[in-house]
């Protein structure tokens, strides 16, 4: 569920924007690590979650799923202008893969309701870290903006 | 680390690092800049042009151009040739937005022709021309029609009545980038890019009128067209959310095949395959289908941008003249011809954030302009001058035939929102008599024109070093910013 008070960080790089969240497990990881992507197109907090739909997505291993996380977020918001603010997921490692499963609830993202801070256009696997040691998981990634 | 202290210069413009500095780089790495850039720049973009020089099939050199800044395994500002037998493609290579790229449209309009206008202009480009964020195209595409955009490029807009069949011959590839296949592009990038088709977007994209400035070379000026004072209409944007998606489904692909050939590479971002591979030619077939939809895109802004001044002024834009003068893609790879040491051989030219710059008699440039080489458009930024520069003989020889695309950015995009502000931004602008209309606030700040190196600079460094020769300059008038 949306955490009123997400726990995610920006960081500078030229270009783009750096995403660092730390948490004690995966799945909330994973979770602020959307929140904080999405936060930079608009002020997350203020997404009603009105309409829910279903995730199932599989990869090789974590830094993959992180990618195509994001990646499916993003790909709702062009295609459908959906914009998701609350996960109900979790993330199961398998035998050689990891898969993320839920759903997700948001709204359609209307100019007239919601503000608009910038577009981002994809995750990159530049510079991406997913330490998970100790019950601390720290993830960092760069948005290409 | 390889940084700048490693910089040898070769002559005014040019530096190089040569192939001994580290042991893994196969050529040498050149990095085309003035002085003080030299000493200013990032050690983090040099490191990422020496990782590039160590690719499997490099030719010649690995190449920084004047705008070079830190991007994701290759730096933005950079060229790359692979030859066919034995190099590698690479999805970083070209970069999230395939063929972003500019388009010059011109007119036969002055300042003081327009300026009574000026505002009424920029609120019908603005109303005409979908911007922003998700920002929607007008034409609501069939999930079949998509195809045919992939395929067709800019050939398809003008056979759906956006733009004019004379318009084709001034784009590069003609506006179609033979070898798309729509197999290749997956239906998560079809469905990204099926809305935004005719959209602007946002972020550094932007539409400008402009009016030609200084005049640097009088022959070429007239070549193209051009004249002192005349107004002129540029268009930035790219391949929007279906050129993301394609970028980024075929990193995810070439990563693993980088895993599975066991490719000791530098930065996980420089995942690349051998040309031959079939994850290679797969990624080409849907890059050029990005490429096509970007070309598509850029057709169909084009055609509201004549509508608009045709509403406006009350005239229609054939009597404006209002033809295209090129388009250039920044973010692209191709398959060229170009002599190594004696021998003229095909290699893949990977430009990212780098614009085509051949010069005079190559066969790609129109007839029109094939004595001078081609128009090479270098945008500035929101506020400041753009470029109008030729190709030339020195790029063909120096660079595959390349240079610089655009300010290149200095400044962190929170730093600019921490140093300006987006009323102080738009003030400046009014204060120079520019209009702006902006669909985001954070963004004019984000895009403040001191968070970019200085395009003087830029285009003065090319001239310098002969990459491409300065033919006129843009002042801007009204800008639409998504």
């Amino acid at each position: 569920m949306n955490d009123n008070n997400p726990n995610f960080n920006y960081y500078d790089t030229t270009a783009d924007i750096g995403i660092e969240v730390i948490n004690d497990n995966l799945t909330e990881a994973f979770k602020n690590s959307a929140l904080a992507t999405l936060n930079l197109i608009t002020d997350i907090e203020k997404i009603r979650p009105k309409i829910k739909k279903e995730v199932n997505l599989e990869s090789e291993d974590e830094y993959g799923l992180l990618y195509d996380w994001i990646t499916e977020l993003l790909i709702y918001l062009d295609s459908e202008r959906f914009m998701a603010s609350e996960y109900d997921i979790s993330i199961t490692k398998n035998e050689d893969t990891y898969s993320l499963n839920g759903h997700i609830l948001g709204d359609t993202y209307d100019t007239q309701i919601y503000n608009y801070k910038t577009e981002v256009k994809a995750i990159t696997y530049h510079e991406m870290s997913i330490e998970n040691k100790d019950n601390t998981v720290k993830i960092r990634f760069i948005v290409d903006l | 680390m390889v940084g700048k202290k490693d910089l040898e210069k070769i002559r005014d413009g040019v530096f190089e690092i040569p192939s001994s500095a580290r042991k893994d780089m196969r050529v040498p790495a050149r990095i085309y800049l003035d002085d003080e850039s030299a000493k200013t720049i990032e050690d983090g973009a040099i490191k990422q042009v020496v990782n590039v020089a160590c690719l499997e099939g490099i030719q010649k050199r690995s190449i920084g151009l004047p705008d070079i800044h830190f991007g994701y395994g290759f730096s933005i500002g950079g060229v790359a040739a692979f030859a066919e037998n034995n190099g590698v493609i690479s999805p970083g290579g070209v970069g999230f937005d395939i063929n972003c790229g500019v388009r010059l449209i011109k007119t036969n309009l002055t300042e003081e022709d327009i300026k009574p206008y000026m505002q009424d202009l920029v609120n019908e480009l603005f109303k005409k021309i979908p911007s922003g964020l998700g920002s929607k195209g007008i034409k609501h595409l069939k999930e079949t029609e998509i195809d045919d955009v992939l395929i067709n490029g800019a050939q398809w807009a003008i056979e759906n009545g956006y733009g004019w069949e004379e318009d084709l011959k001034y784009l590069e590839e003609n506006g179609c980038m033979k070898g798309a296949n729509p197999e290749r592009v997956s239906t998560k990038a079809k469905r990204r890019g099926i809305p935004q088709l005719g959209s602007l977007g946002s972020g550094n994209h932007f539409l400008e009128i402009q009016k030609i400035g200084d005049i640097y070379d009088e022959t070429i000026a007239k070549n193209y067209g051009l004249e002192k004072d005349q107004v002129v209409i540029l268009i930035h944007t790219g391949s929007r959310g279906c050129g993301y998606q394609i970028c980024a489904d075929n990193l995810r692909e070439m990563d693993k095949v980088a895993k599975r050939l066991k490719m000791n590479l530098p930065d996980r971002q420089l995942a690349c395959a051998p040309i031959d591979s079939e994850e290679a030619q797969h990624y080409l077939q849907a890059m050029a289908c990005g490429a096509n939809y970007a070309w598509t895109n850029r057709q169909m802004i084009q055609h509201w941008t004549r509508e608009s001044f045709e509403n406006v002024l009350q005239q229609d834009a054939d009597s404006l003249g209002m033809h295209t003068l090129y388009d250039v893609a920044h973010n692209i790879v191709k398959r060229e011809k170009h002599k190594i040491g004696k021998i003229n051989k095909t290699v893949y030219v990977h430009r990212k954030g780098a614009t085509r710059a051949f010069g005079p008699g190559q066969k790609e440039i129109p007839q029109e302009y094939r004595d001078v080489g081609q128009p090479v458009l270098i945008p500035g930024t929101m506020g400041t001058c753009s470029y109008v520069l030729a190709g030339t003989k020195e790029a063909m020889k120096e660079t595959f035939g390349s240079t610089a695309h655009g300010a290149g950015r200095v400044l962190s995009r929170s730093g600019a929102k921490r140093e300006f502000t987006p009323e102080e931004i738009q003030k400046q602008l009014s204060d120079k008599g520019i209009v702006l209309k902006a669909n985001s606030q954070p963004v004019i700040a984000e895009e403040a024109p001191n968070a970019y190196k200085n395009v003087d600079t830029v285009v003065k460094t090319a001239d310098t070093a002969g990459i491409s020769k300065l033919v006129a300059q843009m002042i801007p008038l009204g800008v639409i910013k998504g």
